[in-house]
């Protein structure tokens, strides 16, 4: 079965993982770079036979470290995102979304209790395209390339500044699973 | 409906009773206002710089959500103190252990010195600090 038996009706659950390089800017110190791994979870409707709007929720598997914050920074992104298939029958797609990013450290008090503290919030971008390949049982994998913008801006704790202006682009191979 | 103890209660009764200040009448248990001169317990603020409504406090408070105070979390509940609190005055001696979940839990810091903006100490809420986190707190007097 080809990608041509997408029924394009309905909606899509799909999760996946994905690796590329970040590169990060800051308006107080030099810019820096590593490679992230991220995860997804989308989920999408057909509005058309070649449009599709959805929701994507983004983490990343290796927190980033910057200096100033007493633990790793843990970025959460929520994308409004629309896909536009060009052939009403393949699988080929291009992607384009918006919205929010926030950035997260984990802190812990003298007495050992852990909690989670939004350190950051900002808005985030993603452009992309992928191939939706069909493999049965209504089931799809999904290789995808992205980029990634977001502006998490400043990362305040304590009611300071410790990382000031953050911002992020990134590129990164993914490989998803669908299920319609 | 809050759910509001004796322990609380008589709490409340034995700080007006100790304190020179005025009681409200009122069912709902109320901490005292900080005196002038403070040399015992602590004093809470619901201000920066130790400004705005204040309360005494000399011994443990589990369950900030029960006394009176100046802050209001929705319309269905009462004014109280809990996520009020923004600056602390500790009497010589007094250590107090604030809390950003009611029942002595969740993430917590020992004060053992004046502080006039807990928007500068780390913590869980609002730009990741203790300002109007505080739920709970233990104090230990010398």
């Amino acid at each position: 079965m080809t990608a041509s038996a997408q029924a394009r009706q309905g909606g899509w659950i799909g999760i996946g993982v994905g690796i590329g390089p970040l590169q990060s800017s800051f308006a107080d110190r030099d810019s820096q770079s590593e490679t992230v791994s991220v995860s997804y979870l989308h989920f999408g409707g057909w509005t058309r036979q070649r449009w599709m709007i959805g929701i994507d929720l983004e983490g990343h598997n290796n927190p980033i470290r910057l200096v100033g914050l007493p633990d790793v920074a843990d970025p959460v992104t929520v994308l409004g995102t629309v896909a536009y298939y060009p052939s009403s029958s393949g699988g080929f797609y291009v992607k384009g979304g918006t919205g929010w990013l926030g950035a997260f450290v984990d802190i812990v008090d003298e007495f050992g209790t852990k909690a989670s503290v939004r350190v950051g919030q900002g808005f985030s971008y993603i452009a992309g395209t992928g191939w939706d390949v069909y493999v049965g049982k209504r089931l799809w994998l999904t290789p995808a390339v992205s980029f990634r913008y977001a502006h998490p801006g400043d990362m305040v704790l304590g009611g300071q500044v410790r990382v000031a202006n953050w911002s992020h682009r990134s590129v990164d191979v993914t490989l998803g699973v669908k299920f319609d | 409906m809050l759910r509001q103890t004796v322990g609380s209660r008589l709490l409340a009764v034995a700080l007006c009773a100790a304190s020179a200040t005025t009681c409200d009448n009122s069912s709902d248990p109320i901490f005292p206002s900080a005196p002038t001169s403070l040399t015992s317990g602590i004093a809470v603020y619901d201000g920066t710089n130790f400004s705005g409504t204040s309360a005494y406090i000399d011994r443990d408070a589990e369950d900030l959500t029960e006394y009176h105070g100046p802050c209001d979390e929705s319309e269905d509940t009462m004014r109280s103190w809990d996520d009020c609190i923004s600056s602390i005055r500790v009497a010589a001696g007094v250590t107090a252990v604030i809390f950003a979940d009611t029942g002595f839990k969740g993430f917590a810091v020992t004060i053992d010195r004046d502080v006039a903006d807990l928007g500068l100490i780390v913590g869980p809420c609002h730009r990741g600090s203790m300002n109007n986190c505080v739920s709970s707190i233990r104090v230990r007097l010398p």
